[in-house]
């Protein structure tokens, strides 16, 4: 059982992860590069890397969580795909389709 | 006394006070009311709700008032219509045909209204969508317009303390939320969307 097939939101959700984690791993890659001082008065180009580089250590930050649930997601698609859509049917929808067959 | 009465057509079954042709006479009046038992008024679809009918012996209030017969008579129930009311259907019990004849119709089983209640959940969707991408967008946008800022790092910003301590410590936490908003509701859409896939595969399967 594929869980991408036919499943625009599976595939979605695939892509975010995959986002997620290379935009995490990618900002936290520069950051280790090394951020400039300056002892002088920065130029617009200098401003403008320093807040690059200020924006780059807020992103690992939530992204690495959003791809870990993300794929955690993945696998509870998975799941409900490899079980015929009956992983994690409520109680009511039981009801619902026993109700269904007795009539 | 029973033969004079059956001469005038009265069925010895029930009460003579409440049948056609019933002529009370003050002697037998009292009696025929304190003897004969309440007819048994069939009605099958209800009869287990009512309370179970007095004995022979006990009569109700309704029964010992004699003197006005018209006047009770308005009270009991006719009994069910049949075609032809002989000695041994009398005894018969009533088939379900019958009891079904006085069973109130019931209404047609209406088809459910599913657009109802998905428009609904959609509209909650939405919201949620709306909610999570909105902390994602406020969130970048209150780091960048700090971090954008110029005067900040010449110590001269224009930008209120306030928004700027927000920066800081809101954003993170916003985006944070945002980005997770956004995967439980993909992994929500995948997963309904995992399930109809199933079903509609049930329903293609021969």
């Amino acid at each position: 059982m594929n869980p991408f097939r036919r499943n625009p939101s599976a595939i979605a959700l695939a892509v975010l992860a995959v986002t997620a984690l290379v935009a995490g791993v990618w900002a936290n890659q520069t950051l280790a590069g090394g951020v400039r001082g300056y002892s002088e008065t920065p130029t617009d180009e200098q401003l403008a890397e320093i807040a690059l580089m200020q924006l780059l250590q807020m992103i690992p930050g939530p992204t690495i969580p959003v791809a870990v649930l993300a794929v955690i997601a993945l696998c509870l698609v998975g799941a409900v795909t490899a079980s015929g859509g009956r992983l994690g049917t409520g109680v009511r929808e039981r009801r619902r389709v026993s109700d269904r067959l007795e009539r | 006394m029973s033969e004079s009465r059956s001469a005038q057509g009265i069925d010895p079954r029930f009460d003579p006070r409440f049948q056609r042709g019933y002529v009370p006479s003050p002697e037998s009046d009292g009696g025929a009311a304190v003897e004969t038992p309440p007819p048994k008024v069939m009605r099958p679809a209800r009869a287990a709700a009512l309370p179970v009918p007095p004995a022979p012996g006990r009569l109700p209030p309704i029964a010992a008032k004699s003197t006005e017969p018209v006047e009770q008579a308005e009270h009991v129930a006719t009994p069910p219509k049949r075609p032809e009311v002989g000695s041994a259907d009398a005894a018969e019990p009533v088939s379900s045909g019958e009891i079904a004849a006085f069973d109130e119709p019931e209404p047609e089983s209406e088809p459910e209204p599913e657009s109802e209640p998905d428009t609904i959940t959609r509209r909650w969707i939405v919201a949620a969508w709306v909610v999570a991408i909105g902390a994602l967008g406020l969130g970048f946008w209150l780091f960048w317009s700090v971090a954008g800022d110029r005067g900040m790092y010449y110590g001269s910003s224009s930008i209120d303390p306030v928004l700027q301590q927000a920066a800081w410590t809101i954003a993170p936490p916003l985006m944070q939320a945002g980005g997770i908003g956004v995967v439980v509701l993909l992994a929500w859409q995948a997963i309904r969307r995992a399930r109809r896939n199933a079903r509609d595969d049930e329903t293609e399967r021969p």
